[in-house]
């Protein structure tokens, strides 16, 4: 039995270890705001923050955050309301929106570790989601706007 | 909120330095793997084919007609429908 | 939002779905009796009367223009209005019901959503692709509001006891000026529902001028926040009470099967259920399954590993050679001899003799694979003969015909739940995804989703064609242009449907050779014949891809070869102003447009490529590495021009500082999300001019994921792309967004690179070819 701490809540897991954390969130226990894009750690879809890090749920397996603090999108802000968030609402990132749960969370990792990102430090952190619409460009602008207020 | 196109000319070319720098660090340190936010392994280039490649080999195959009748209707009906609709 | 599911699935399971569709017992329980606006009338099909002709009604199903079947009042005020084209990324589950709102002077923040399920019987075509929803539905939806406003303040006058002329719907409720008397629309939906539908003959349309939403683009879509907080549902998302995982092993080339295969390492694997085979259909079969083997776990996870414990011997069948490097030199071999005539002006061949320079290109341009962020998925519940889908389909109605005919049961036995999609561009439009989960779910019993994994969709999807564009042009003495001839040579989407087909279908002939509307004397187009050896589908903007790049290259390569700068030549070559007549081709498709109201006008195209000149500053200087390249392009009726500004170091990498692109896509709705689109089709052109390849050896694509089939990453992506719509004409009618913009990317960026580096590339992708 292991046990996992996502949101501030406790879940338990008696089966496989190796299980990656994305399908244990998605479809052990519903938790299916984080994405599914490659399972290779190649796009970023299924990023989620372990303690104050982003990471890709994808390649890491349940038994890898034992005993770590596990932040998805749907425990990121009580309401909702991260900056990353309200940011990326107001200059209307998405388009099909797939990748942003990912991006937003990628996003928020880096603005705990720099809060005030540069152009070039916003791109090189947030190169590793992909957006297949490409929304790139408000992407950069939102983390902008996110760290300096929105 | 969008800066001058030259500003950021400059600035995007000094982010290639930087992520140069920042891939290697990313492979001299050994952080959990999943924490790479790019992809571990540099992608083979996609390198143009030649203009001089050689000549064809393979016969020309053109797909088996679907025996069943279903599906053939559906078949026709598509290709009908593409015809005169396109997408 | 409302949650319209049926409540005896609801029940104790409370992360059910959250989407909502439309049945029509639903609404009459719900709203009908609540004194709802709907009514239990019959629903007709009700074709538009729109000021200016589509190809609407020529699409499967027609368009239905009726409120109530689009629009429900309760008796809160709230107005719920039906979205029944598939949402990808364009907006259009927002803006289409935006134009109802408009019309019939709903208050957007009064205002539900519902998508509707496959039905186009009731709803009309749902297939969303070809760019058409606003194109097809701007004047449908704006009848539909103004109906619905009309028996409103019939409904307000009646209860008044004052003529109709005298009241006014304002904002969300009918008011009688002379009296100062105002009623609230949910007031009076009972009321209204008792009123006949106006004729749509008899309508009154809003002005323009007083538009509200129309036009202003301060509208943000109805799922940004849901995609901001992670509960927007895509396909992927549905989740069953009961629920099995299941992904699949395909043949690995196209026409393959399954010879033998053991399961029983993978029945070991924990978590996983069962092991089963998978019906798979000959190709070519349309969108039916390639068949395989399914594994089904507990999980998307455990199934994953339990088919990477899979040994399956295949039969890889006549496809087995396919070699994509042996290909492009059948299709270079074919591009070099007569093909097919399509349209003939003049005597290219005997211009072509007496020119006193002929400049030739050839342009290769690769299989692309869509890559939507949400691999293909669906969910399936068959139950005796009953099916129920979840998925996300751009083709709602033809997913609920295909599923019905699979299964051999009547189409109203089937309901199609269309979620929103992560990301379609043409993969969606097939349904084959859908289709193995309903033949899983009935072998098994219990709902399944089936999850195609990233490198099952590279390599099993319906791909971007291959194509070879060769273009002979040529020169009088003074440098002007006499003859152009252009040989297009690619496998054809119709091979998809049809065993032995050689040529293009008159759909794919019609993006941008046929049409090409350069004015020039002698002209003619061909199509040598090209066998297909994989599935070859819709990829968004489809042969424009290739079109664009091959003729866009062209005239940077006549504008150098004559000294002239490019911009001058591509307008010299569009020539007058003027409307293109093309009677000698057979089959003009014009997206399926009347050529009355969609002409092939140069006058437009003319001034995309004068404003993006003037607004992007074409000629500026730029710095020593930097080049500027411009293209232009009608696809989709919408005509767009785009400057690419590149940067290229001595090491041969690429970077794109600026990027400007004009579009004039007829009257518009929401220029935001015409502004997104293009910017978002910069990327998309940029990735398939720098990175993309899908290539073939021994009857197999060579690439699984994003590290060898690379799309543009945030790093490498402009750094500012601005985005110039032209102001619509009084009576311009609307036109396409969301392909439009990609073809001229790759031209625009090649023929930069040219200005920058003297090296022309004929062959996408770039890839290392800077380097050398």
């Amino acid at each position: 039995m292991i046990t996992l701490k996502i949101n501030g809540q406790q879940k338990n897991w008696d089966g496989d270890p190796d299980l990656s954390l994305l399908w244990f969130l998605r479809d052990e226990i519903g938790l299916t705001g984080t994405k599914y894009g490659c399972g290779q750690a190649l796009c970023g879809a299924c990023t989620v923050i372990v303690d104050k890090q982003a990471i890709r749920a994808c390649i890491t397996s349940v038994s890898d955050v034992v005993d770590r603090e596990v932040t998805t999108i749907e425990g990121l802000h009580p309401t909702g309301d991260h900056a990353v968030q309200k940011a990326w609402r107001q200059l209307n990132v998405p388009q099909c929106g797939f990748c942003q749960v990912g991006q937003i969370m990628q996003a928020a990792a880096l603005l705990m570790d720099n809060p005030k990102p540069n152009h070039d430090q916003i791109r090189e952190a947030m190169a590793g989601n992909i957006c297949r619409c490409g929304c790139y460009q408000r992407i950069e602008n939102a983390v902008h706007l996110a760290s300096t207020g929105v | 909120m969008k800066p001058s196109s030259t500003a950021l000319a400059v600035s995007l070319l000094s982010s290639v330095l930087l992520l140069n720098a920042q891939a290697a660090i990313a492979q001299t340190t050994s952080p959990p793997s999943a924490t790479a936010t790019r992809p571990a392994t540099t992608p083979p280039g996609q390198t143009s084919l030649p203009n001089e490649s050689p000549p064809a080999t393979t016969t020309q195959t053109t797909g088996e007609a679907s025996r069943d009748p279903v599906v053939k209707k559906m078949n026709e009906d598509e290709k009908q429908k593409v015809d005169t609709k396109g997408k | 939002m409302n949650i319209r599911t049926n409540p005896k699935k609801l029940r104790g399971f409370e992360r059910y779905i959250k989407i909502d569709n439309v049945s029509r017992r639903s609404i009459l329980k719900g709203l009908g009796l609540a004194g709802g606006f709907v009514l239990a009338a019959p629903v007709m099909s009700r074709p538009s009367l729109a000021a200016y002709q589509t190809g609407a009604d020529k699409m499967p199903h027609g368009t239905v223009v009726d409120p109530r079947v689009f629009v429900a009042i309760a008796p809160d005020g709230i107005v719920t209005i039906v979205a029944h084209r598939a949402e990808m990324g364009t907006g259009v589950r927002t803006s289409l019901p935006m134009i109802v709102a408009e019309e019939m002077e709903a208050d957007w923040s009064r205002v539900r959503i519902q998508q509707a399920h496959g039905d186009e019987v009731k709803f009309g075509n749902q297939d969303t692709d070809g760019s058409r929803s606003t194109r097809h539905y701007l004047m449908p939806m704006r009848q539909i509001g103004a109906s619905a406003r009309t028996m409103l303040e019939a409904a307000a006058a009646k209860r008044w006891g004052v003529p109709a002329t005298e009241v006014k719907a304002v904002n969300h409720e009918v008011v009688h000026s002379a009296s100062g008397r105002r009623i609230g629309f949910g007031d009076l939906a009972a009321d209204a529902a008792k009123e006949s539908v106006p004729s749509v003959e008899g309508l009154k349309l809003k002005d323009p001028k007083d538009f509200r939403y129309l036009g202003k683009g301060q509208i943000s879509m109805v799922d940004l926040r849901d995609i901001t907080v992670g509960t927007a549902r895509y396909g992927a998302d549905v989740r069953l009470p009961g629920m099995k995982y299941a992904v699949i092993a395909r043949p690995p080339v196209t026409g393959g099967k399954v010879a033998s295969f053991d399961g029983a390492a993978a029945m070991k694997v924990s978590g996983v259920e069962k092991v089963m085979e998978v019906k798979g259909w000959p190709w070519p079969s349309k969108f039916q399954p390639l068949g395989g083997i399914a594994v089904i776990g507990r999980n998307t996870g455990a199934a994953i590993k339990g088919r990477d414990a899979l040994k399956i011997v295949w039969d890889d069948g006549a496809n087995g050679k396919y070699d994509s490097v042996a290909y492009r030199a059948e299709l270079e071999a074919a591009a070099r001899k007569p093909g097919l005539v399509l349209r003939k002006e003049g005597d290219v061949e005997a211009a072509l003799k007496g020119a006193d320079k002929v400049i030739v290109g050839e342009y290769y341009l690769p299989h692309l694979a869509h890559v939507s962020m949400e691999p293909p998925v669906a969910v399936a519940d068959v139950k005796g003969d009953k099916a129920e889908i979840w998925g996300p389909v751009q083709s709602a109605g033809g997913t609920r015909e295909d599923v019905a005919k699979t299964l051999g049961i009547p189409q109203e036995n089937v309901t199609v739940n269309v979620t929103l999609l992560g990301g379609g561009f043409g993969r969606k439009s097939k349904c084959d995804f859908a289709i193995e989960a309903a033949l899983l779910s009935k072998e098994l019993g219990a709902p399944v989703k089936v999850q195609w994994t990233r490198e099952d969709d590279v390599r099993n999807g319906f791909l971007h064609t291959v194509s070879v564009e060769r273009i002979e042009a040529g020169l009088d003495k003074s440098g002007k242009v006499t003859a152009w001839r252009h040989r297009s040579v690619a496998p054809s989407i119709a091979s998809t449907f049809a065993a032995n087909t050689v040529h293009q279908a008159p759909f794919e002939l019609g993006m941008g050779l046929v049409d090409m509307p350069f004015e020039i004397a002698n002209v003619q187009c061909e199509n040598p014949e090209a066998a297909a050896h994989t599935r070859i589908g819709w990829f968004r903007s489809v042969s424009n891809i290739p079109r664009a790049f091959a003729v866009q290259s062209m005239v940077a390569e006549i504008a150098h070869a004559t000294k002239r700068d490019q911009k001058d030549m591509l307008l010299e070559l569009i020539g007058s102003p003027r409307i293109v007549k093309l009677d000698s081709v057979k089959d003009l498709w014009n997206y399926g447009e009347p050529y009355d109201s969609y002409p092939i006008d140069t006058a437009r195209l003319r001034k995309v490529v004068e404003l993006v000149a003037d607004k992007g500053g074409w000629g500026r200087s730029v710095p020593k590495g930097h080049g500027l390249g411009i293209a232009a392009h009608r696809s989709f009726v919408s005509y767009i021009a785009t400057i690419v500004e590149v940067a290229v170091d001595d090491k041969g990498k690429l970077t794109v500082p600026r990027v400007d692109t004009a579009i004039d896509c007829g009257t518009y709705v929401n220029p935001e999300r015409i502004q997104s689109q293009i910017e978002g089709a910069a990327i998309m052109g940029m990735s398939l001019a720098k990175h993309g390849a899908i290539t073939f050896k021994d009857g197999k694509v060579q690439q699984s994921n994003f590290d060898d089939f690379r799309v543009i990453r945030i790093d490498e992506s402009p750094a500012v792309t601005n985005v110039y719509i032209v102001p619509p004409g009084s009576d311009t009618p609307p036109s396409g967004v969301g392909e439009p913009g990609v073809p001229p990317f790759a031209p625009a960026l090649i023929n930069a690179i040219f200005a920058a580096t003297g090296k022309r590339i004929r062959a996408l992708p770039i890839g290392k070819q800077l380097e050398a």
